[in-house]
């Protein structure tokens, strides 16, 4: 089995609410735990996909572990070693193996600079490599991501979406990194132009041995790529395992609205995941979600089907009992009190 | 059979990009009707000028030059108008080599007689909502402020009391939780799915003929998104509302249109009742289709981890239209029979069954081809 390249415990990261109107009414900021008390771990060379609604927590981890922000408490083990609180200068080092794919495909290209520009800035950040092997290190990453040479002279701006993709992919491939965390990356693209940024990832993993934190709401597209899938609810993991179990045999209702809502969506075949009927009934009926909803005891409890269905137990709503991811089986943990 | 509420006849929207320094030939000869009491939904990738070809509809293209050409005639309440009427002498294009070089257009001109034909239309007889509601709605006034004046200033309920009943017994409809409290809220204090129906309940507050729905899902979380679909779905079975739905989703376009167009490149590619056109086993379908929806991870390609089947090569941009078909570049199916065809000359879009139209080389229609 291949080692542990990032392992996370217990990680928290609070927002304290900026003065605004709300504060202002309710004479308080308020604390928002964006992130409260993750623990997951990645292995080498395996994808783990991260999934939930906007708001959950999925970026914020993903710009946590890479110490794009602090953490508020936990800790954070990349490749054995305890980055929690390192200096930025100690982190220096360390920030080419872990890199971040950005939602927004113009984040890290300057509009400025031309392609050719952006990659060698990127090739000498972290060395001082003669002329001659950035030009074939450039030729190399145009080749890794399937970027035709005319585009190097190219502003970002006379790029297609696709491209603009695959600049920033190679960008972050310039410091031959070992983790990337890969924030909604097709989610800015067009269907036709996903497919091929999906696969380009895909190949690239295998290729380079890299190691994925696969954020996403595409559901189908996290079930493909990932060997294990965590479903997080409001700061969260609720429920994670491997992809198809996830997938198929949910074991959290969150988990099962989240593929059913997919389901009726999509084509048939995923139509016939769906047999849990109270959850269907419960999905067109449930109020507008507020997340800044105070809840005590299992968070889900006030969207819960399962929780109506069971005659509103008291363990759900008691604070002293907020479920805790138990395990299940093959690897499968879940944080309900009735899975 | 009656006639269409909403016939677009090669309807033609251009801009001119400073980016690129080049006309865009957004929407390229678009022809479409939508059957009252149906759904009609558009399908394409950005670019391929769905979007364009429902805001030239409502006539809310703003950029230059914008609608250069065509015919879009709605026929409601008992009168038939074309809302381009009379409007192609304001605009000339100049064209070479499949590139649009110049087009004079007498703005002015064309925007005051476009006004007129549009007055007591746009809102009231064609009513849209929009892919992000929130920018839609005015953030400074409540919703139900917002809704009132959408009814008094579109219907016969002229009186302030009467439109709030109104009002809120929309808000009811869009099923938003207590309507009498949410009257009063602003549009910030309110999720992005709550905006959306709000954004819903104003569009179908005028009584409109036509609803156009643009994106209505696009931006919304997953299990909001499917909600939105479900009441939409819920209120064309109530309301029997025509609707153009206009989505890059396929499968949002396949749970909501009876018909639907599929778009490439500023022109339809596809159009057919849904269930045939999206039907798993069809046989006949256009390359384009048949990608796209072979480019959604199917359960059986998440089950053997196979690659998905990306379409090669990047959207056209419609700048320089190639002489041929305009997937050419990029189509997987070109036969060595057709490939004459295919690279030289742009296909009809020909019957291949009854009400089932492709633009492609791979089904030459009877008499046209």
């Amino acid at each position: 089995m291949s080692r542990t390249i990032l392992e996370v415990t217990d990680l928290r990261k609070d927002y304290r609410q900026r003065r605004g109107l709300v504060s202002m009414l309710t004479g308080q900021g308020r604390v928002i735990p964006a992130v409260d008390g993750v623990s997951f771990y990645l292995r080498e060379n395996e994808t783990v996909g991260l999934v939930g609604e906007s708001g959950c927590g999925k970026t914020t981890i993903g710009r946590t572990v890479l110490r794009l922000t602090d953490a508020s408490s936990g800790r954070i083990v990349f490749d054995g070693r305890d980055i929690t609180t390192l200096s930025r200068a100690e982190l220096r080092p360390l920030r080419r193996e872990m890199q971040m794919i950005f939602q927004d495909l113009d984040a890290g290209l300057n509009p400025e600079m031309r392609v050719r520009d952006i990659l060698r800035e990127a090739l000498t950040v972290h060395e001082r490599p003669s002329d001659a092997e950035i030009a074939g290190r450039v030729r190399e990453l145009l080749e890794q991501v399937s970027l035709k040479d005319s585009k190097l002279a190219n502003f970002p701006s006379e790029l297609s979406g696709g491209e603009k993709r695959r600049v920033g992919i190679a960008r972050v491939l310039a410091v031959r990194p070992r983790l990337i965390v890969a924030d909604e990356p097709t989610s800015a693209l067009d269907i036709s132009i996903q497919a091929q940024v999906v696969n380009l990832l895909r190949d690239l993993q295998k290729n380079l041995g890299l190691t994925y934190l696969f954020i996403s709401h595409d559901l189908p597209v996290v079930e493909l790529v990932s060997q294990k899938v965590a479903v997080m609810y409001l700061g969260r993991i609720v429920e994670m395992g491997l992809a198809e179990r996830i997938a198929h045999q949910p074991r959290h209702p969150y988990t099962g609205i989240l593929w059913s809502s997919l389901a009726d969506k999509q084509t048939t075949e995923v139509t016939r995941r769906v047999t849990n009927v109270a959850v269907e009934r419960e999905r067109r009926t449930w109020g507008v979600f507020d997340f800044e909803q105070p809840t005590s005891g299992c968070r889900f409890a006030p969207r819960c089907p399962l929780y109506k269905e069971k005659g509103r137990p008291a363990i759900c709503t008691d604070p002293a009992s907020e479920p805790q991811l138990r395990d299940v089986g093959h690897g499968h943990v879940v944080a309900c009190h009735f899975a | 059979m009656d006639a269409p509420l909403l016939a677009i006849e090669n309807l033609r929207t251009y801009f001119y990009s400073r980016a690129k320094r080049a006309f865009i030939r957004s929407v390229d000869g678009v022809s479409l009707g939508v059957t009252r009491g149906e759904t009609l939904g558009i399908v394409g990738e950005s670019g391929s000028g769905k979007s364009v070809t429902a805001l030239s509809a409502a006539g809310l293209v703003t950029a230059g030059p914008g609608v250069i050409s065509g015919r879009i005639h709605l026929n409601s309440n008992g009168a038939s108008r074309n809302l381009l009427d009379g409007l192609e002498k304001y605009a000339r294009v100049t064209e070479q080599d499949g590139r649009v070089v110049a087009v004079e257009k007498d703005e002015r001109g064309w925007r005051r007689r476009s006004e007129t034909l549009m007055a007591g239309v746009r809102g009231k007889e064609i009513a849209m909502i929009f892919q992000n509601p929130r920018s839609a709605l005015n953030p400074y006034s409540t919703i139900g402020k917002q809704l009132v004046e959408t009814i008094r200033l579109h219907t016969n309920l002229k009186r302030e009391s009467e439109a709030r009943e109104r009002a809120i017994h929309w808000l009811d409809r869009v099923r938003i939780d207590s309507p009498r409290l949410r009257f009063d809220n602003f549009p910030f204090g309110m999720s992005g799915g709550m905006c959306q129906r709000a954004m819903i309940a104003m569009a179908l507050s005028a009584e409109p003929s036509l609803l156009i729905a643009d994106e209505p899902t696009t931006g919304l979380d997953a299990t909001i998104q499917s909600r939105i679909v479900d009441l939409l779905a819920e209120l064309k079975a109530e309301t029997g509302i025509t609707t153009l739905l206009i989505s890059h989703d396929i499968s949002v376009i396949q749970r909501l249109s009876d018909r639907i167009a599929v778009m490439y490149g500023g022109t339809v590619v596809e159009t057919g009742r849904a269930a045939e056109v999206l039907a798993p086993e069809a046989k006949v379908r256009h390359p384009y289709t048949a990608a796209l929806l072979a480019s959604i991870p199917s359960a059986e390609t998440i089950r053997r981890k196979s690659y998905l089947q990306a379409i090669e090569g990047e959207v056209l941009d419609t700048i320089e239209v190639p002489r041929g078909c305009r997937f050419y570049g990029r189509c997987n199916r070109v036969t060595e029979a057709i490939r004459e065809n295919c690279a030289g000359l742009e296909p009809p879009l020909g019957e291949v069954a009854p009400g089932h139209k492709v633009r492609c080389w791979l089904y030459p229609s009877p008499g046209k081809a």
